[in-house]
């Protein structure tokens, strides 16, 4: 075969490469042995320099947006009051004082009136939970205190520093009242005997004892109706039932089928049939691309639970994972929660019946607007959900659609119906108009107050 | 024996194939095909009308998109502002939005991965609008110039036909087809690749003896080099991870002097701390514009300034969960925010997670030393296939992983035993282009970020090819030189 000459860059020749022929077939070690010094000085340099520069780019600490901080909404067990956790301040995580602050509010919906609308500089509030037996709500906050606000007096009752000033993420309070059971985001659970508390004088301390808890934050906390035990969920994808008395623990989800647990941080737990279930929703993270290219991956799933003996009954796939606020409904076979909706992550409220197995109804945000949390009313008919910013939707099942929305800041509250029907608060005129009700105002100013719609709204129920 | 070595080194360098394409318009007829081949194939994919099989796939989807941002961006000029599911349409219709949302604006926080707004340009200028425009098309581009610059580099150092095997199997990888021309909400994760083998091609042409004798080509590389890395640093770091193995391949095999390395080592961090610089001032005023305009509307403006911040140690701290939960590690990013808000706050975040990770990494290094092997394992046996694609068509080459793998041992070897510049040059290159897959989370579907696997099988085939024509006596140069002496 003829060859012609290569061009000048493509004339690499292994004479061309090592001129000096016993250089050129040396053994590897001896050509190693060549490397000249300042070659590896310079390769150690650009490591060296690698290194620091990626250590001065670590001065930054996550803020995000709103990756735990969800709002909280709660019911009393009797249905008569509405407590709303707010936060004024930007929508990231973490935001301590005093650039977040929180505010409770508590609406008593058979007068139509606020009760309690705390203005004190309080961090964050980051759980809520009413007392079964008397007329008290529980706050829990972002730099660890748990508060106890009585509602005869809007005066804080009983106060509880906790768990190394770590976000309160979890509250629940045993049927009996006899403890407050305390979820953080540190992974400590405490039961706080907030009946002795409560019976003297305010306490900075409080009596409570501690359960190991998890690793990873606690999410969520339900009592079963006997108040013997508590059943906690944690973003550690763990799911544990403890003993109140004795402290003793199962997992219901690891062992002894670790296919058949949670795969994600699992946010949040609720209680079925008379307490005999335990129903959890995860929000996926985990898995691998053979999970996610299967028909059901991992943890896009609502599992139910046999509370007795800790064994999963059965799980249903849903179309994205639970973000948060499991409810059970007074039916004793439905759950409402809000769910994901694809890498948007923008939740859509989600109910879903148990004894059919699939979802009965799927309730979407508007256009502009996010589903942040919900609380679902004992009657099972109302739900609120917060959308931001003090704003609020009571959506009513029965109907099926938005019924009112509720704004409460710290200068009053007002209610809007979608026929146009508002009721302000004293004080609320001098809020300016914003958002959704602006379209109710006249060049800045409040139309006519309609008094007593915000009963009115919950009339049906009362 | 030293006929013997120039042989194995004439046969690991595949200069049998070249010999057969020694007149300049062969050459240039080759690459010309190549380059069409290659560009065909991309095409195929980008013309398709429904979303390639989804399998092999990244199932993160943190910073997979700025969708949200771009309408914003595009109209007002301003980064961040989320104006997601709001109407965009047009430059009045957003106007309109602003003003309706008031308030509810918002400038974002520490939003990272911020130069990927610029792969939303080509298809804005396809549909002529910005509200439904994706990185599809941005991405494809970027990736298609990067096969024809690794087509390009191995026929330029003599190893056309490994180069188009190369381009034709890493254009085909389902991995990478997916996470570019799906169809819907785009992700960035193929960026690592298509960095990965740009980089691959500047080191092979650097580390080359012809960048030794023209100066001006190794400086105007080194200058794209770092270009390249410093936009990849702004899109996703761990892209990065492909000029580690570039860098060390060129230090260590290139035969430029001490000097030379000293002086283009230089040359190339202070381009990527320039292009950094550069690109930090031009997002902080994006940024600037954007809380002005927030503010007018009544929003949230951010009131920061330098919001750029780096996650890799977390990355690294999740991936410890990856096999097992001996120490309580989960294989989920978010759950590391959980945990390092649980626990000590008074180290920043990234400085917890590296103190964290390295002692544990210290007090448990078998444990580590174990994931990483069983991620290296994993790059090497549960990858992507073997596989040749033309748009909806395929072929999976039925190639068992590990066999091809160790049959590439054979000419490796014979490489270190000749001290082959270019071939060892090409194992270090393409080994980096997966270093994140080592480092990081497995189980998301990282391993296909390398795509080492499909050098080695293009290499080996194109070594029992340069054998084949060994035995029909095509002789390369050097023989023919040799035998002539």
């Amino acid at each position: 075969m003829c060859l012609t000459r290569r061009p000048e860059h493509y004339n690499r020749t292994t004479q061309d490469e090592f001129p000096d022929t016993g250089t050129a077939l040396m053994t590897p070690i001896g050509r190693l042995l060549r490397i000249q010094g300042a070659t590896v000085v310079a390769a150690v340099m650009l490591i060296a320099s690698g290194w620091t520069g990626l250590n001065a780019l670590q001065v930054y600490q996550w803020t995000l947006p709103n990756q735990y901080f969800v709002p909280p909404v709660s019911f009393s067990a009797d249905g008569r009051y509405l407590a709303l956790g707010i936060s004024m301040g930007p929508a990231y995580d973490p935001c301590p004082l005093p650039t977040c602050e929180g505010r409770l509010h508590v609406f008593d919906l058979r007068s139509g009136t606020r009760v309690v609308a705390s203005t004190a500089a309080h961090a964050r509030v980051m759980s809520l939970a009413f007392l079964h037996h008397s007329p008290q709500v529980a706050a829990g906050y972002a730099d660890g205190k748990v508060r106890v606000w009585d509602l005869r007096t809007s005066q804080v009752a009983a106060e509880y520093s906790c768990c190394n000033g770590k976000w309160i993420r979890a509250l629940a309070a045993a049927p009996n009242d006899s403890v407050l059971a305390i979820g953080a985001q540190s992974g400590q659970i405490m039961l706080w005997n907030v009946a002795s508390d409560l019976g003297g004088d305010r306490t900075e301390r409080g009596s409570a004892r501690s359960l190991p808890g998890h690793v990873y934050g606690v999410s969520s906390l339900v009592f079963d109706r006997s108040s013997t035990y508590l059943i906690s969920t944690a973003d550690d994808q763990h799911v544990r039932r403890w003993h109140v008395g004795n402290a003793n623990t199962y997992e219901f989800s690891r062992a002894p089928d670790k296919a058949k647990a949670h795969r994600g941080m699992v946010k949040s737990v609720t209680l079925l049939n008379g307490d005999r279930w335990a129903v959890t929703g995860a929000y996926w993270e985990g898995g691998t691309y053979k999970d996610y290219a299967s028909s059901s991956p991992p943890d896009h799933i609502l599992r139910l639970w046999d509370v007795d003996t800790g064994r999963p009954i059965r799980s249903y796939p849903l179309e994205f994972g639970v973000r948060c606020c499991l409810r059970p409904l007074p039916d004793g076979h439905r759950v409402a929660f809000l769910r994901a909706t694809g890498w948007s992550e923008d939740p859509v409220l989600e109910i879903f019946d148990f004894d059919r197995g699939q979802s009965e109804r799927t309730v979407r945000p508007s256009m502009g607007e996010s589903f942040h949390s919900m609380g679902a009313h004992p009657d099972g008919n109302q739900f609120v959900i917060a959308i931001g910013d003090g704003n609020f939707l009571i959506w009513n099942r029965g109907v099926g659609r938005v019924v009112a929305q509720l704004v409460s800041v710290d200068d009053g509250w007002a209610v809007l119906t979608p026929d146009g029907r508002m009721e302000f608060s004293d004080g609320f005129s001098r809020w300016p108009c914003r958002n959704n009700v602006q379209r109710a105002c006249r060049g800045g100013a409040p139309a006519n107050s309609t008094p007593g719609l915000l009963g009115r709204v919950w009339a049906p129920l009362q | 024996m030293n006929h013997l070595r120039l042989r194995v080194k004439c046969l690991v360098g595949l200069e049998h194939q070249g010999a057969l394409l020694q007149s300049g318009m062969a050459r240039v007829l080759f690459l010309v095909c190549a380059m069409t081949m290659v560009s065909a194939q991309q095409y195929s994919y980008w013309s398709l009308e429904s979303s390639p099989d989804g399998f092999y796939r990244n199932v993160l989807n943190l910073g997979a998109s700025y969708q949200r941002y771009f309408s914003f961006f595009y109209y007002f000029d301003g980064f961040p502002v989320n104006l997601d599911r709001l109407d965009t349409s047009t430059r009045e219709a957003a106007k309109a939005t602003l003003a309706r949302e008031g308030v509810r604006l918002r400038t974002d926080l520490n939003v990272y991965n911020r130069a990927s707004i610029f792969l939303f340009y080509p298809e804005t200028w396809l549909k002529g609008r910005p509200d439904t425009a994706e990185m599809r098309t941005g991405l494809a581009i970027w990736f298609t110039c990067s096969l024809l610059a690794v087509v390009t580099a191995f026929w330029y150092v003599g190893m056309p036909v490994l180069g188009l095997a190369v381009a034709l199997l890493c254009g085909s990888n389902p991995f990478q087809v997916y996470e570019i021309y799906h169809l819907g909400s785009s992700t960035i994760f193929s960026m690592v690749i298509s960095t990965g083998l740009t980089a691959t091609a500047i080191a092979l042409v650097l580390s080359s003896p012809a960048s030794v004798r023209r100066p001006r080509l190794a400086v105007t590389l080194v200058c794209l080099a770092a270009a390249v890395c410093a936009l990849q640093y702004e899109i996703r770091l761990e892209g990065i991870g492909g000029f580690l193995g570039a860098a060390f391949a060129w230090v260590v095999l290139s035969r430029h002097s001490v000097r030379q390395k000293l002086a283009y080592a230089c040359l190339f961090a202070i381009m990527v701390a320039g292009t950094s610089r550069f690109m930090s001032w031009y997002f902080d005023g994006k940024l600037a514009t954007a809380d002005q305009i927030v503010e007018q509307h009544g929003g949230t403006p951010a009131k920061i300034t330098n919001a750029y911040y780096s996650t890799q140690w977390w990355a690294l701290w999740s991936g410890l969960g990856d096999f097992d939960e001996k120490y309580g590690y989960l294989a989920d990013d978010r759950a590391g925010i959980s945990y390092y808000y649980g626990h000590d706050t008074s180290l920043h975040s990234e400085p917890a997670m590296r103190k964290d990770y390295l002692e544990r990494m210290a007090s448990d290094p078998a444990w580590w030393l174990d994931i990483l092997g069983r991620r290296v394992k994993r790059i090497f046996t549960e990858n992507t296939p073997y596989r040749v694609g033309y748009g909806t068509w395929h072929i999976d080459l039925p190639l068992d992983a590990t066999i091809v793998t160790l049959a590439a041992l054979l000419p490796l070897a014979a490489a270190l035993w000749t001290w082959h510049t270019t071939v060892l040059t090409m194992f270090a290159v393409s080994l980096s282009i997966g270093a994140v897959s080592i480092g990081q989370l497995a189980d998301y579907g990282l391993q296909f970020y390398s795509v080492v696997h499909l050098f080695v099988a293009a290499y080996v085939a194109c070594v029992v090819l340069d054998a084949v024509l060994a035995l029909c006596r095509v002789t390369p140069p050097a023989l023919r030189a040799t035998a002539a002496g």
